[in-house]
């Protein structure tokens, strides 16, 4: 925990020291954002989904790199543990955790004077290792994200977060073509509440 | 100290050795039928077990327990049920140390074994085990 929060204060003091750019159109590491919430929430009828139960806590990381005006683009990263719940097709396991990571792009709005909304969309590469009893699996998916945030100013360049996001993964998984569908096709949404730190948004 | 820091590794090497491996890279679909003379079984255990054996044929047929080589963990890799018209329908990852399964029937205190599921008898990533009788 110790370990958390000095990496969240040392990110946040980094993005707070972020080069300034003689251009005001452009800048770098301006924004960090860093949630808990859960996961794997409305699956689809797929293995993956119908597997799993909604996995909570899940904590995610965000930091913007590039900025250009409102647009924004960096890593996000996420991670999630989920308990399996129907062993039919996934395979005989306890629990599953989700390693994601991936790039992003976003553009915030301002709604009013100290609140915005910012959708993001994000590709996100996903290890899934399953374990039980000395067995263990690994898996893959590529993602598409599709997300929106909304940021509420508390002081300075802090701001309260609350999110939605909806993934469309493809597991990297070969099996017959009839079955292609339900064994590689997994989505879901997440939802999360957190802090973000920002300059110069409003 | 070459001696002591191999002997000091030794515990690791066997730790490593005694997990069952699998990745999610591929995955066979297996799909059949459970009856008792000739009525369907609903809702018995199914199993899947790799195994180390050879199989002689590509047909499915009752194996022997005794006959059949387990790994160490003898870590059941599928487990679900058959459903009211006794069939079943499950799908296993690819292990990293074997390509070949044992069924595991359960019904009360009964279990039988039938074999083998391999990529020999396997087409496409699926196999039909067609009617296993109880």
């Amino acid at each position: 925990m110790k370990k958390i929060i000095f990496l969240v204060l040392f990110i946040s003091n980094f993005t707070c020291n972020a080069q300034e750019n003689t251009n005001p159109n452009i800048s770098f590491a301006k924004s960090f954002q860093f949630t808990f919430g859960f996961a794997n929430l409305a699956t689809n009828k797929s293995m993956m989904g119908e597997a799993h139960d909604v996995a909570f806590p899940s904590v995610t990381g965000r930091l913007g790199i590039f900025h250009y005006n409102k647009f924004s683009v960096g890593l996000n990263a996420s991670v999630h543990s989920m308990d399996v719940k129907n062993t039919q097709y996934y395979s005989y396991f306890e629990d599953t955790q989700a390693l994601a990571i991936g790039p992003y792009i976003s553009y915030y709005q301002p709604i009013s004077e100290k609140s915005l909304l910012e959708p993001y969309i994000s590709y996100d590469y996903v290890n899934y290792y399953s374990n039980y009893n000395d067995k263990k699996l690994h898996s893959e998916s590529d993602g598409l994200g599709l997300g929106i945030d909304y940021q509420y100013k508390i002081v300075g360049m802090a701001y309260i977060t609350f999110g939605l996001k909806y993934s469309f993964n493809k597991m990297r998984t070969e099996t017959h073509p009839n079955w292609e569908k339900y064994m590689n096709n997994y989505t879901f949404m997440s939802a999360k509440v957190g802090f973000t730190f920002s300059k110069n948004r409003l | 100290m070459k001696k002591t820091f191999l002997l000091a590794l030794t515990p690791l090497l066997f730790t490593n050795c005694s997990v069952d491996r699998y990745e999610g890279d591929e995955r066979i679909i297996i799909e059949g039928k459970v009856v008792y003379n000739n009525v369907p079984l609903n809702n018995v255990q199914v199993d899947v077990y790799p195994v180390y054996n050879k199989p002689i044929n590509t047909s499915i047929t009752e194996v022997h327990y005794n006959d059949l080589n387990f790994d160490y963990n003898h870590n059941s890799i599928s487990k679900s049920f058959t459903d009211n018209s006794g069939n079943l329908s499950f799908s296993i990852p690819r292990s990293e140390d074997t390509n070949v399964y044992v069924v595991k029937i359960s019904r009360g205190y009964d279990t039988k074994y039938y074999g083998y599921i391999s990529k020999y008898n396997s087409s496409n990533y699926y196999l039909n085990l067609g009617t296993l009788i109880f």
